[in-house]
This record gives C-alpha cells, structure tokens and sequence, in this order.
C-alpha cells in the first residue's frame, strides 16, 4: 500500500471512529436541549454554541496534558496514538453536532411538546419520536461535524505526535509536506481532501434531498 | 372528574381568573367558551400541569387526554400517528370511512389540509381517550359535515362508559344544546350559562 493510500484510509477511519462517537453524545444532548425549556438548558445552549468557536489547538493542548506522561491519563499510554486524536477530535466536533440539532427542535418544540404531553407520549418515546421528526437535521449535523474533524490539523498534530504509518493523516502531511518543500505531494493530498470533502458534501446533499422527499411523499 | 378550589390565572401583573370552587363532573359534556384571550386554552393546560402561572387545587380525577389548538402531527404520513400510539387502524375504519380519511392516511402530514390535519388529530385523540378528553377548538377549520359527525362521534365516546368527563373549547356555537354545560370566562370568572 503506497503512503496516500495509508493516509487516507488512516483519515477516514479517525474521522469516522470520532464522529460516530460523537453523534452518540451530541445528539441526545442536542435533542434535550431543544426540547426541555429550563434554566439549565436557557444556559447550556450558548454555552454549546461558545464551544463550536474553540480553537482545536487548545482541545490539542487539553488531551496532550491530559494523556502525557504526567497527566492523570499517562499511564494508559495512549499519547501519539490514534485514540488521542479521536478524542480531541470528539471534544471539538461534538459541540458542533449539538448546536446544530436542538435549532432545529425550536420550530416544533411548542406543539410537539404540548400534543405528546397531552397524549401520554413518555419521555424516553418523545426523544425517539423528535429524532424521526428532525432527522434531515440531525443527518446534517453529523455531516458538519465530520467535515470538521477532517479539516482538523492543529490538535491532530499535537496529540498524534505525525507519526509516518501511525498517526500521519491528510491534514498533518499536508503540512509536513509543505514544510519539507515537497509540494507535489502536498498538493496531491490536497486535492484527495477538497475530493473526500466535496464527496462527503453531495453525500449530505442526497441524503437531506431524500429525507425531505420522502416526507413529502 | 376535575376539581378546581381557590384557582388564581395571572401572567406577571396580568389576572386571567379566579375560579373560586368548580367541579366538571364525570359522565358529562363541557362547552368551555369566552372572547380571545380570557384563558381557556390556559385552563385547559393547567389540568394536565403545562400551565406555570396558575395556583390554587386542581384535582384531576382519572387518566387525561388533551389536545391542544394547535395539534402536532407525527412524521411522516398521516397513519403514523395512529402507529405511534398502537391505535389499529380496523378499529376506526367505520369514523375513517364516514370522515373520507383513507387517502389522507398515506399522504405526508406536511401537505394536508388544516381540516384534514384536525381530523386526524381528533380521532387520535379520541380513540386513546379513557376517562378525562379536553379539546382545544378541535374543529375550528373543518367542514360542517365533518364537524357535527366529530361532534357526535365525542358525546358517543362520553357515553360508551362511564365515569368519563368531555371538556370542548369552542368559539363556533356547534350545538350549545348538546352540552350538559355551557362554561364561559367573562370578566375573569367563569360562569355556568347553561
């Protein structure tokens, strides 16, 4: 397997691995934002929208000190690894999936709320239902956070440490690349970006098309 | 059976109404009707607690079916929302067929009609209802053919078994002389006219 193969498949595999996990968080915790309307919610909300806006440098510098030698996860050994940049690239997509999903509850949430109440919906059969009710959103958000955690460099180089075969995704040879005044390869790589982001865009694009064509149906 | 003592509505310095005693006894139809903006529609909510501004002791007496002025339908199409609840569609097929609801039912709820979106609402409503079912103008925007087959179909309901108690918002006048009770909330009291 020649290095772009490896790193773009090494790419695709964090990215996927951190935005599956971090749709897992987000978008239960999107869906309880939107729909309960209390204080803590009243202030969680811009707090989640304050995070999209953290440079991913500073969550790189987060799980560096958190998984270094000295930090009160060294001993797991996880530093320059894979799951490192996973992590960092969960603390930065998850706030991005979430305040994505509980705008979306906003237009609804008034008599979504009022009928399942009034019908005797139970809570956990609501949060299922509102997942249905807004899923082209929720489908949009994941797809946002995804096209984040691949454009992500700075945390990625912190936390994976660049490693040729192990940690070494697009972004961070791009950079090391460029560095190295091996523009060739640098501008391969970042063309295998723009075409896997652009994928991933009309992907969305498709799936959001069928979802609302299928409600109209 | 519904119980209000010493009932106070107000939005900050705003008073809605005093309710000093009231009862809606069971085995009985409730017209609750009043100009825009007296607070039925609050009243309603508080009886199933999803009004804040309200105090005062409200006994509710029995499982509470509530549908609000602005009933949501479920995604996607309109056979969803009877899914949603287990209502098996066999069981209303009589009420679908006199109300021409079959074709709606496979339509996405986005594209219907205001009284085709009520229609399905009410018969949601009513086919979970057990003891206690509180419309918010559940006919507002349908048909009159449609309106008095609802009608009917709601005091069928309330007579099927017993204990069970039927509160209907309404400004239209449907037929006042159908009800049991005419409520209405004039001057921030409510006041028996019937």
């Amino acid at each position: 397997m020649n290095e772009i193969t490896n790193i773009v498949i090494l790419t695709l595999r964090i990215c996927f691995m951190s935005t599956i996990l971090s749709s897992l968080i987000a978008i239960p915790i999107g869906l309880l934002l939107g729909l309960f309307e209390n204080r803590l919610n009243k202030f969680l909300r811009p707090l989640f929208t304050a995070f999209t806006g953290i440079p991913p440098v500073i969550a790189g510098v987060v799980v560096y000190l958190l998984y270094s030698n000295v930090g009160i996860f060294g001993k797991l050994k996880w530093l320059y690894t894979t799951k490192t940049i996973v992590i960092a690239q969960m603390i930065i997509v998850i706030p991005i999936i979430a305040s994505h999903v509980f705008p979306a509850v906003d237009p609804i949430r008034k008599d979504f709320w009022l009928t399942s109440i009034g019908m005797g919906l139970s809570k956990t059969k609501m949060l299922v239902q509102l997942t249905r009710e807004i899923a082209a959103s929720i489908l949009a958000a994941v797809i946002a956070g995804f096209g984040r955690a691949i454009a992500e460099v700075g945390a990625v180089m912190i936390v994976g440490g660049n490693i040729r075969f192990k940690t070494r995704v697009i972004t961070s040879a791009i950079v090391l690349e460029t560095n190295k005044g091996n523009y060739q390869m640098a501008l391969r790589l970042g063309i295998v970006l723009i075409i896997i982001s652009l994928a991933i865009s009309f992907i969305a694009m498709y799936l959001s098309k069928g979802a609302r064509r299928d409600s109209i149906k | 059976m519904i119980r209000l003592s010493n009932v106070k509505a107000e939005i900050g310095e705003e008073l809605l109404f005093i309710i000093s005693e009231l009862e809606f006894n069971n085995d009985k139809s409730y017209l609750l009707t009043g100009d825009n903006g007296t607070g039925k529609s609050s009243l309603l909510k508080a009886f199933i607690g999803e009004f804040p501004y309200i105090t005062g002791d409200i006994k509710v007496d029995g499982e509470v079916i509530y549908q609000p002025q602005d009933p949501y339908l479920y995604q996607k199409k309109g056979k969803d929302n009877f899914a949603l609840f287990n209502i098996e569609l066999t069981s209303i097929e009589n009420e679908l067929a006199a109300l021409e609801m079959f074709e709606m039912l496979d339509k996405p709820v986005d594209v219907l009609s205001g009284g085709q979106r009520q229609k399905i609402a009410f018969l949601r409503s009513i086919s979970l209802a057990q003891d206690i079912l509180l419309l918010d103008e559940p006919f507002s925007q349908m048909d009159d053919f449609s309106t008095y087959y609802c009608l009917n179909l709601s005091k069928k309901w309330l007579q099927e078994k017993k204990r069970r108690l039927l509160i209907i918002i309404s400004h239209d006048p449907l037929e006042k002389a159908t009800f049991d009770a005419v409520i209405k909330i004039t001057d921030k009291r409510l006041i028996k006219i019937q």
